[in-house]
């Protein structure tokens, strides 16, 4: 891609992972989208020592690489596959968990490859969202779990599914093996194949729980951000590569006797769209320099507002793209159509974008000074 | 921004101790305790500023609003003729302007637009003809702000070549008070006049008043650089979040039509991207010492736009909340002197050579081809 992409903001150290990540991204270029997530990357991933293990409370992650990293690979074909099973699987398993040698033991699992994540969070309707679960745990120490979960990122491919469940002494995390007793994964119609969501069932399915301390005490809200925040960086990373297309394509494409970037009434609309990248660029890294210095009041509301923008500004770069490049852009084999697919639906996951604005107006409300 | 990242402040401590010590000393500081403290221009070096960067700047900007002060700030005088005398004027120059300019005590306006060279500034007719003991200037500005208020003007003017050459025309501090200086203001359509028409009839200027090198008028008229100085609409005091924070007042209850929330929620975040625009030229100064120049032309056509966007929205408001019933909301709506004010919404995206000067500068920068609107606005050759 010839498109000029962010200049360099967060220093080198960063910006030598970037550059990392970004021959990993080339390397996996040729991955099949909709093929399971080879272990080979994550132990790349691994091998980066992303995730901080210093048993530091509460559990932390190095936020600002997060955000390299999926600007970086979240575009890539195995994009998909990192979201679901590392974002939402391993790290909030781990931002979840609290440091128990549960969550430790899964996340390690995720992370070497060993064992595909689900993580359960979403419900019908927007309690859940507010951080009032249905889905309650029975039972003490041999605990039951009943409810209905939904839109569980890649959950039919899961060996294991972790589900945020109320129970008598708050709210915790807990594991639930695939194929138990009770449990009903029903896989969703999907516009982007390679991230399939399912609705899960449970009714009475054995878990074990995986938390020691109250979700409710921080860590669901800080788990939740980091989620928006990853799905946010998603979005910056390909709508750079969206706009990077339709950029690359009117330096090419010739009519009238010039190329089309001469034409302002196409040209601009690729204008619009770099400055709607900066925008979504400035909202995900001060929500990640919140995360990075553990400014935990306000890090929730920014990373909301960040998904919340970037979600509509991948969609919106994606389609001025698609109209910046005429017929040609609106074909099965053009990766605008990938992007336009993904972009849709990344903007439904975690409840999506109605939900996501309703809450964070009423944020916003509750924020204003007097 | 209403909850500023207190790294960022931790990471400026020198800054935020000096303005707090500053304001406690001064409890009802005068436009020149703001200039002596350093904070009307604190990203200029000592004497007249704090050598602050982005960061720190923004630091000044948060603690004074924290002490329920705001610095009497002005971009033209600061980041426009302040910073061009700051960075190329003569020693003298800088002694006799500089502080009467930060403390308010002389005003200025810029007279840089022609009838004829609106945007494009190499168009430039107004003539500075050399004579035994300075210059003779003859010609027309238009658009200039605060000219009926200025005790001086920053002028560009032709010294030699033909118009449309950029390399002839050079920069001139002119007294508003000249002999041969008409003023006549031009009634906008809100029934203001903010702007006017000024006339030159061979003002003669002594030779000091030439800004730097002949020729080098439309290179030094453009400020903020080196001078890492926070442009007046980065947000953080902008002056639009009060009335988002209106907005946002209206927007609460059941009774609020969806698109109405939608739109006030829409504005919110737009402003929210501004400051966080401010947040990362922070951080990326930090990282790397300077801050994006690509960020600066995004700055400007968002902020425009978004003033216009609000000003619209709020002239709608006012009919809204008086049929939801929100009378107060509405009452501190207006107290902020913006309603019934749409006119200024079609004023908002005209200054600084518009914002459809900034978009192609934008546009240019992404194509990366030689547009003659980024090689004059961004000094890009």
């Amino acid at each position: 891609m010839t498109c000029e992409r962010p200049v360099p903001v967060l220093g080198s150290d960063y910006e030598m992972l970037r550059s990392t990540l970004r021959g990993l991204a080339d390397d996996l270029a040729e991955v099949d989208p909709a093929a399971p997530l080879d272990p080979s990357v994550l132990k790349q991933l691994a091998a980066r020592d992303l995730l901080s293990d210093d048993g530091a409370d509460p559990p932390d992650v190095e936020w600002l690489a997060w955000l390299v990293l999926f600007e970086e690979l979240g575009p890539s074909p195995v994009g998909a596959g990192l979201l679901a099973r590392v974002a939402l699987g391993a790290v909030m398993t781990h931002l979840l968990g609290g440091g128990s040698a549960g969550a430790a033991e899964l996340r390690y699992a995720a992370l070497s490859g060993e064992t595909g994540l689900a993580l359960a969070i979403q419900e019908p309707g927007p309690r859940w969202a507010r951080g009032e679960h249905a889905t309650r745990a029975a039972g003490g120490s041999a605990p039951r779990l009943s409810g209905t979960k939904r839109a569980v990122a890649q959950a039919s491919t899961a060996d294991v599914l972790v589900v945020v469940a109320a129970d008598d002494v708050g709210t915790h995390l807990y594991a639930v093996d695939r194929g138990a007793q009770g449990l009903t994964v029903v896989e969703a119609p999907t516009i982007d194949a390679s991230l399939a969501v399912s609705a899960v069932h449970l009714d009475g399915a054995p878990a074990r729980r995986l938390s020691e301390v109250d979700l409710a005490d921080g860590p669901l809200v800080r788990a939740l951000s980091f989620a928006r925040l990853a799905i946010a960086a998603m979005c910056v990373g390909s709508a750079w590569r969206a706009l990077g297309l339709a950029v690359d394509y009117l330096q090419d494409r010739r009519q009238f006797g010039t190329t089309l970037r001469e034409f302002q009434a196409v040209s601009h609309r690729c204008g619009r769209s770099r400055i709607r990248l900066e925008q979504m660029r400035a909202l995900t890294t001060r929500a990640a320099l919140e995360g990075a210095h553990g400014d935990w009041p306000a890090l929730p509301h920014s990373a909301a507002m960040a998904r919340v923008f970037c979600g509509d500004g991948y969609a919106s770069v994606t389609a001025e793209a698609m109209r910046a490049e005429g017929a040609i852009g609106i074909t099965w084999e053009n990766a605008l159509a990938l992007h336009y697919r993904r972009a849709h639906w990344l903007r439904e996951l975690l409840g999506g974008r109605a939900l996501e604005r309703r809450l964070l107006l009423e944020e916003a409300i509750r924020l204003v000074p007097g | 921004m209403y909850r500023f990242p207190p790294y960022l402040a931790d990471r400026h401590h020198e800054v935020r101790e000096h303005v707090r010590a500053w304001a406690a000393a001064h409890p009802d500081p005068s436009p020149a305790d703001f200039a002596r403290g350093g904070l009307v221009a604190p990203g200029w070096p000592p004497p007249w500023g704090l050598d602050a960067g982005v960061g720190g700047q923004l630091v000044v900007r948060h603690e004074l609003a924290a002490a329920g002060l705001t610095a009497p700030l002005s971009e033209i005088e600061v980041n426009w003729a302040g910073a061009a005398i700051l960075r190329f004027g003569s020693d003298r120059q800088r002694a006799r302007y500089l502080w009467p300019l930060l403390e308010g005590e002389e005003r200025w306006c810029r007279l840089h637009s022609e009838p004829d060279a609106g945007s494009d500034l190499a168009m430039i007719a107004t003539r500075a003809e050399r004579t035994t003991g300075g210059y003779r200037i003859s010609g027309q500005k238009i658009w200039t702000f605060g000219a009926t208020s200025a005790n001086f003007g920053a002028l560009l003017a032709r010294t030699s070549g033909a118009r449309g050459d950029p390399d002839g025309v050079s920069y001139f501090i002119v007294p508003m008070q000249s002999p041969g200086v008409t003023i006549v203001p031009i009634k906008d359509l809100g029934g203001a006049s903010a702007v006017s028409e000024v006339f030159f009839d061979d003002v003669e200027l002594p030779a000091d008043n030439l800004i730097g090198e002949l020729g080098a008028g439309l290179r030094i008229r453009r400020p903020n650089d080196p001078v890492p100085t926070v442009p007046f609409n980065a947000g953080f005091g902008a002056g639009h979040d009060p009335a988002v924070f209106r907005l946002l007042d209206l927007a609460e209850g059941d009774d609020v039509p969806g698109s109405f929330a939608d739109t006030i929620l829409d504005l919110y975040v737009e402003s929210q991207s501004i400051d966080a625009l401010a947040i990362l030229d922070a951080e990326e100064e930090h990282a790397t010492g300077t801050a994006s120049v690509q960020r600066a032309d995004i700055r400007r056509w968002l902020t425009q736009e978004f003033r216009r966007a609000v000003l619209e929205f709020v002239h709608d408001v006012r009919a809204e909340g008086e049929s939801l019933d929100r009378r107060a909301a509405v009452e501190r709506l207006d107290q902020l002197g913006i309603a019934g004010t749409i006119f200024r919404a079609a004023v908002a995206t005209v200054p600084n050579g518009g914002s459809d000067i900034h978009l192609e500068t934008v546009t240019a920068r992404l194509f990366d081809s030689g547009s003659a609107v980024l090689t004059a606005w961004a000094g890009e050759r």
